[in-house]
């Protein structure tokens, strides 16, 4: 063997070993994010969600008020998720698995944005938008949020402060565009079988019979069996107006969005 | 009266078999179509980085004396990777080998232009670079996120149509097993580092 059969054999090891290393990494850094390093849903759910400490509690207070009004009010689904640690994995990577993990806005319409702030060094914030949203909050949007209003006060450690110019902004943007609930059922309702639904309206038709068939009768019939239809596909129900957060709806998001470090 | 029972038993037996069947085999219709409609928001979002390409060229371009081979590589590779369309019912190794590497083409000539453009600070400067810096960003990050989701339903076709009983309808309707995205080459999973 000559020389310079042996160095072109070196080179394809190399190039076997390049490929190996390159696909070991891939996977570990997908383990890394399916499995220890996702964040459970929170139990109740909230929309605010300081797992970092950066906020106090009557500023989580405010915010979450704020953003379960107006998820109540148009359907559109702000969420706040601060960490301490994302143990290597960027912002922008991890957004949209936890994005996805805890279905954040309605299934249909997939109206949920996620600003993840992570204390982790490099201290990062991103914007995550869901896939119904994409077209009202453009990336270009979402930097410019992010640019002038979240990393400003981020740097001067008023965590409080950015959240709430970057909600009125995110608000803002969203207002008018979706409103209540989506008409489509949502959540398991899609399999819902047909006979059983034949089946309810039958029985529901002759116990309003029975009743003598007052229209406050089927009123109330309507509400009983309205639950299950509406509910949200995660959070099992999705509670009418007024009281807390009602769930997560199951929406998902393609990764859009910006973010920044500082 | 026995002959009816045993009719009867047939009956239910091959209603059986033709429920179970028609099940799985509509189970695998509706996994097969999704493994479909994942590829094509695969290529939705490479075209979407694709035509964010002459804009940023052009705004590039505008900056004084910008090195021309580092925009020519990124034109032709853009150009060489539009002409790699992948039927969508022939997702095997090959054709997304192909379809990745011409994809990945594209990535390095990017973040080689991206490099580049840290020595032009008026560039950098520049608003309409910075939105356009942010929309790559923002596609890029998609694009990561397109693979998984593709990979994920691949992954669930794929143990459906081993499994038993579809794998007995799987070879009578040649549904076949499909390909995984792979990390071909370093750096092609990572999208091109873009510092502010």
């Amino acid at each position: 063997m000559t020389p310079t059969n042996y160095l072109m054999r070196f080179q394809k090891v190399i190039k076997k070993l390049n490929f190996l290393v390159a696909s070991a990494l891939f996977l570990v850094f997908q383990l890394a994010l399916d499995a220890q390093n996702m964040l459970p849903k929170p139990n109740p759910q909230k929309l605010v969600n300081d797992y970092a400490n950066i906020l106090d509690e009557a500023q989580e207070k405010q915010l979450e008020n704020k953003l379960v009004a107006f998820d109540d009010s148009t359907s559109n689904q702000i969420v706040i998720v601060t960490v301490a640690d994302l143990k290597g994995v960027p912002a922008s990577a991890y957004a949209p698995e936890l994005f996805i993990a805890w279905g954040i806005g309605d299934k249909e319409r997939n109206n949920g944005i996620l600003i993840l702030v992570s204390m982790s060094n490099p201290r990062e914030v991103f914007i995550n938008t869901g896939y119904g949203v994409e077209a009202f909050v453009p990336d270009v949007t979402a930097g410019r949020i992010v640019q002038e209003h979240l990393l400003p006060k981020f740097k001067q450690q008023d965590y409080y402060g950015g959240l709430e110019l970057a909600t009125n902004d995110l608000m803002q943007l969203l207002k008018g565009t979706f409103k209540g609930f989506s008409k489509k059922k949502s959540g398991k309702s899609g399999s819902f079988p047909l006979p059983v639904l034949i089946i309810i309206i039958i029985v529901v038709i002759v116990l309003s019979r029975i009743k003598g068939g007052g229209g406050g009768n089927r009123g109330r019939y309507h509400r009983t069996f309205g639950g299950p239809f509406y509910g949200g596909g995660f959070g099992g129900g999705r509670s009418f107006g007024g009281g807390g957060f009602g769930g997560f709806g199951g929406g998902s998001t393609g990764g859009g969005g910006a973010g920044g470090s500082w | 009266m026995k002959s009816i029972g045993v009719i009867g038993v047939v009956i239910i037996l091959i209603l059986a078999v033709f429920g179970i069947g028609g099940c799985s085999y509509n189970g695998m219709v509706k996994k097969e179509e999704a493994v479909s409609s994942a590829w094509s928001q695969v290529e939705n979002v490479y075209q979407r980085r694709s035509d964010l390409i002459p804009n940023l060229v052009n705004t590039v371009k505008g900056a004084a004396n910008f090195e021309q081979e580092t925009l020519t590589a990124v034109t032709q590779a853009r150009a060489s990777a539009t002409q790699v369309k992948i039927d969508p019912t022939n997702l095997n190794a090959e054709s997304i080998q192909k379809f990745e590497q011409a994809q990945s083409g594209v990535s390095s000539a990017l973040s080689r232009l991206l490099v580049s453009v840290e020595r032009y600070p008026e560039l950098k400067a520049n608003q309409n670079f910075r939105d356009l810096q942010v929309q790559l960003e923002g596609t890029e990050n998609r694009i990561t996120e397109e693979r998984r989701k593709f990979n994920l339903v691949v992954q669930e076709y794929n143990s459906s149509i081993r499994s038993f009983p579809n794998n007995l309808m799987a070879g009578m309707f040649g549904f076949e097993k499909k390909a995984y995205f792979e990390a071909i080459t370093e750096g092609a999973e990572k999208a091109p580092e873009v510092a502010f």
